[in-house]
């Protein structure tokens, strides 16, 4: 393997993985969730070595946390506080306390929801994922319910009940009173929380196959365009202001698990999928070649809009420029987070990979 | 506690089950069994008590795994031809230090816990001695098997194979040297090394391991080291000959400057140069291969296969492997009786006799659950090391690896988490391992949409059609325990199961029939080419159409749509009286909606309706009607259509329909 890639084998699962933010500057830290490991799913901190004496040393466990099933999603809200959702319908806030002294660190529950997702039969349904927005959460479950969650308050703020028949998947804030949901057969729903109806304002299909929204992921600065990974490994883009406009690319060939923008670097998108792929989609070229002073006047297309390469359809297609981040692996990895130059995924082979130098051409 | 005993203390046998093995040809199984001489044993419980599911050998299941597919990949092409002994040398030394990587966490683990715990670190430590063992034999396989030297002279390997299992002579050798510089360089004449009660103990212990550089810097390190005994040895010992396999000296030439230069020890030894030193005399008469010190250095050796080496060091150097097993046996008696051997010391002996189908044998009774075995039968099949004959002499070396893998990869699957690798190693034994797999995935309980999910790609991935279908049927049936009907129908869609829709599509028309709305119309609205699955679904979507149709106010396309619905063959019996009476409103509205051919296909429905439902009564019944409310329904929609059909005729103008007798007789 690239010896920009450092391997470790952790005992478990890796459902989720991420970096802990450092106020923007790199991060040497990062919490793994489990999954599939009975009753024994935890969440962990884990210490990089930091770069230069150690180099090559693997990451180290600092403390862990049990939770009570799988974990579904992880989410840092704060530099020492995320929130992680299990299959059990929880969320719950955790704080990393004294972070400085790897010897006395611990996991702290500071919060917790319970029972967010239970079926009409009262029977604990799992809570598939959850989005943040500012202090606000809003969380969805195999239920087909929506709860919006405030970090502040014990109660949930509203619950949706029947949002959607079919088991939701994956959720994400347009803006703070906009959600978008998708379910297992691949049906999108926009929803206002403002309006007191329980119904979306905003419905359609991801493609006519009736395949599952597995992961949704938003351009962090041209809001309005969204990338929903499917089941089928294809990477659908949708531009919200006009809702019948999509380019399903095919991506992955199996089930697209996580995506994630660079959140310094838009033109980065990182991918992982079931089949064992982490890819590397780098469009800098693309957002380059278009950039508006350029000759594109003449074609009548709008520059502005042109300059995303995502909603390019022919850019998309034919000039993306995509890299592994290591080669395929043997089994699915379900995670990846970036920070700064650094990637880390999660994978059901029992390891977590911290990738270096991902932003240096690879070509 | 000593390794074997470890071994047995946390012995693991997987239980055979014989209903399970009925499916699958038991028979022929059973035969081969014999051959091999393994119990058949599928259907294995994966025992939490094993260690191989401790979480530091967690880390072994699934790093060793990947090292398997990667051997895999080579298998493949392997059959192209070329020399690929390095790179099947470098997959053996990956699984070695894959257990080495383990070992020195489990170091650790013991040293952590040695504070806490006893119980735990005394667990710990039997694991280290269970894994120590294992790749002692590995290492050997590795000499034995894998590794080929030219001219088959392993000799040089095997010293190292013991030196470095039992590294204490040379850890204390290299104290012993940095303590002796150290006192150099403070300035005293001599290290006056004897002074330490084992340091002759370790300068024969590093001689006996072929470190004749060791021995000689430790003798330097001697008060005498200057006088004219020690300045001889020092000589002798610089001279003695080494066989270097790819030295290219051949061994003819190189056994004649041995024996000259043992002569020549031993004329030394008997003139009594070094007799001033007896300790000196007695290494020296080691080195000249002196057979009457061979008591004495028996106590120098921890184990029965050290004194070989350092037997065959001395008197045999060029030894060939296919010597070995002679020798071991040689050893073996001459360092204490054989009722003692233990099975480590029987699988060294086995390896030597190159019995590796024993081998084998022996393994799978480990704590390990096999893991072990499954690798290195691997490893040897992958080497073409494992030749096995049956009866009639036809190689079964292929079924023995194929049963291996099979029974490892079933054990794994059996376990709640890394059954995913256990699919792996199904994969790789073909044709029986696909089939088991069909019969093990859908066993895995679906705790969860994503393991479910997960599985459903495994199956997928190996066109394991009938797996999906399955596992959607099992998610459907347990949405619908859960009263999500919505959800239900989305799995059984995907199992593309016509009956299973069917019943479903049933339950919302019930549904729809008492509760008057639709649940899950977020689903039903959007069926799109899906409905196509099953009849009753088609309805369920058309008929959902036509609520969607009529609450946004297209009467005409709704009406057409009903049409066309009560015409088809789809809508359910119970359900056409339903239907008919949705068409009242339309026949009722302002505007004329249905047309004298609708009206004259809807009472054409109707009457057959009628007839039916009078036949179906009970006739026992002495009125031989229908009961009211029926009654009246019928009434209902007659009248509709009668006023309809008037109208449309009126309105359309046009030739009346042959009705004119059916209508009339309704009026």
């Amino acid at each position: 393997m690239d010896d920009r890639v450092q391997g470790t084998f952790i005992s478990e699962k890796v459902s989720k993985v991420r970096w802990k933010p450092e106020n923007g500057y790199e991060s040497h830290h990062f919490v793994t969730g489990s999954w599939d490991n009975e009753n024994l799913n935890k969440v962990t901190l884990w210490s990089c070595p930091i770069d230069g004496i150690e180099e090559k040393d693997d990451p180290s466990l600092i403390c862990s946390s049990p939770t009570d099933g799988d974990v579904t999603e992880l989410k840092f809200v704060q530099n020492n506080d995320f929130l992680v959702s299990t299959s059990s319908g929880t969320v719950q806030l955790m704080t990393i306390v004294d972070v400085g002294d790897a010897a006395n660190t611990v996991l702290k529950p500071t919060m917790s929801w319970r029972k967010l997702h239970s079926f009409k039969t009262g029977e604990l349904g799992a809570c598939t994922g959850f989005a943040t927005y500012l202090g606000d959460v809003a969380t969805v479950g195999e239920n087909g319910s929506i709860v919006s969650l405030n970090l502040e308050k014990r109660q949930p703020l509203r619950i949706i009940e029947s949002a959607d028949s079919c088991s939701l998947r994956c959720i994400l804030y347009l803006r703070h009173s906009e959600i978008l949901t998708g379910n297992l057969r691949g049906q999108m729903k926009k929803w206002d929380l403002r309006i007191a109806d329980d119904k979306s304002i905003l419905t359609f299909m991801l493609s006519g196959d009736q395949l599952g929204a597995t992961c949704i992921t938003q351009h962090p600065t041209q809001q309005h365009t969204i990338l929903v990974g499917g089941e089928d490994g294809s990477i659908t883009v949708w531009d919200l202001r006009q809702t019948s406009y999509a380019v399903p690319l095919a991506a992955h060939s199996g089930l697209v698990s996580e995506m994630t923008f660079h959140p310094d670097r838009p033109d980065h998108l990182f991918s992982c999928s079931s089949n064992g792929e982490s890819w590397h989609w780098d469009t800098s070229s693309v957002s380059r070649s278009t950039r508006p002073g350029q000759n594109m006047s003449w074609t009548g297309i709008d520059p502005l809009q042109n300059e995303n390469p995502w909603l390019n359809t022919d850019a998309v297609k034919h000039r993306l420029n995509v890299v592994p981040l290591m080669p395929t692996l043997h089994k699915g990895v379900n995670s990846v987070d970036v920070n700064k130059d650094k990637v880390v995924v999660g994978c059901d082979n029992e390891a977590v990979y911290v990738i270096s130098d991902v932003l240096n051409s690879r070509m | 506690m000593d390794v074997a005993l470890a071994l047995k203390g946390l012995q693991f046998k997987i239980k055979g089950s014989a209903e399970l093995t009925a499916n699958h040809g038991a028979r022929s199984e059973d035969d081969l069994s014999k051959t091999l001489g393994i119990s058949a044993k599928w259907a294995s419980d994966a025992n939490k008590n094993s260690i191989l599911f401790d979480p530091c050998l967690r880390k072994l299941v699934n790093e060793s795994c990947g090292t398997f597919l990667s051997g895999q990949k080579l298998a493949q092409n392997l059959d192209s031809g070329g020399d690929h002994g390095p790179e099947l040398l470098k997959l053996s030394r990956r699984y070695r230090s894959i257990i080495r990587v383990c070992l020195n966490n489990l170091y650790d683990m013991v040293e952590k816990s040695n504070h806490s715990e006893n119980l735990k670190a005394s667990y710990y430590v039997d694991v280290v001695k269970v894994l120590d063992a294992i790749e002692l034999i590995w290492h050997l396989c590795e000499i034995l098997f894998v590794d080929v030297v030219p001219g088959n002279i392993l000799l040089p390997q095997l010293l190292e194979w013991v030196r470095f299992h039992c590294p204490q002579a040379e850890r204390k050798a290299a104290l012993l040297l940095q303590a002796g510089t150290e006192r150099v360089e403070a300035g005293f004449e001599t290290a006056s090394a004897e002074k330490d009660p084992d340091y002759w103990k370790t300068t024969i212990g590093v001689l006996l391991q072929g470190r004749i550089d060791a021995t000689r810097a430790l003798l330097v390190l001697h008060s005498d080291a200057r006088t004219a005994p020690f300045q001889n040895a020092d000589v002798c010992l610089r001279t003695m000959p080494l066989y270097n396999v790819h030295g290219g000296t051949a061994v003819s030439v190189f056994n004649a400057q041995w024996s000259h230069w043992q002569a020549d020890v031993r004329t030394k030894v008997e003139d009594g140069v070094f007799a001033s030193n007896s300790d000196l005399e007695l290494i020296m008469k080691i080195v000249s291969g002196d057979m009457t010190v061979m008591d004495t250095i028996r106590s120098y050796c921890g184990t029965w296969y050290q004194l070989m080496t350092a037997t065959l060091f001395f008197s045999e150097p060029t030894v060939k492997s296919f010597d070995l097993s002679y020798h071991a046996d040689h050893a073996m008696r001459a360092f204490g009786s054989t009722s003692e051997m233990q099975d480590l010391d029987k699988l060294i002996l086995l390896l030597f006799e190159s019995n590796p189908l024993e081998v084998i044998q022996e393994l799978q009774k480990t704590a390990d659950n096999g893991w072990f075995a499954v690798h290195l039968t691997n490893l040897l099949y992958l080497c073409g090391r494992l030749n096995i004959f049956d009866s009639n002499k036809v190689n079964v070396a292929h079924q023995l690896h194929e049963h291996v893998l099979l029974d490892y990869g079933t054990m794994l699957m059996a376990h709640p988490s890394l059954w995913q690798v256990g699919v792996s190693y199904l994969d790789h034994c073909p044709p029986q391992g696909l089939e088991r797999l069909e019969v093990l995935l859908p066993a895995i309980p679906l705790t969860s949409e994503t393991r479910a999910l997960k599985i459903m790609q495994i199956a997928h991935d190996r066109r394991l059609g009938s797996v999906v279908t399955t596992v959607c049927k099992v998610m459907a049936s347990k949405s619908l325990r859960q009263e999500r009907l919505g959800n239900a129908l989305a799995w059984a869609l995907r199992s593309m199961d016509a009956n299973l829709t069917n019943h479903l599509a049933d339950k919302f028309l019930a549904g729809f029939a008492s509760k008057g709305e639709f649940e899950a119309s977020d689903l039903l609205d959007n069926l799109g080419s899906c409905m196509l699955v099953s009849d009753r679904l088609t309805f369920l979507g058309k008929y959902c159409e036509f609520h969607q149709l009529y609450k946004a106010n297209e009467m005409r396309a709704a009406g057409s749509l009903l049409v066309s619905l009560l015409s088809s063959h789809l809508p359910p019996k119970n359900f056409q009286l339903t239907l008919l009476m949705h068409a009242v409103p339309l026949l009722e509205s302002r505007e004329l909606v249905l047309t004298a051919n609708d009206t004259d296909i809807l009472l054409s429905c109707l009457e057959l309706l009628e007839t039916e439902l009078l036949t179906q009564v009970d006739p026992s019944s002495i009125s031989k009607t229908l009961d009211a409310a029926t009654k009246e329904k019928i009434q209902i929609i007659r009248l509709s259509l009668a006023r309809n059909l008037s109208r449309a005729i009126i309105i359309e103008g046009s030739d009346v329909p042959n009705t004119n007798a059916r209508m009339v007789n309704a009026s």
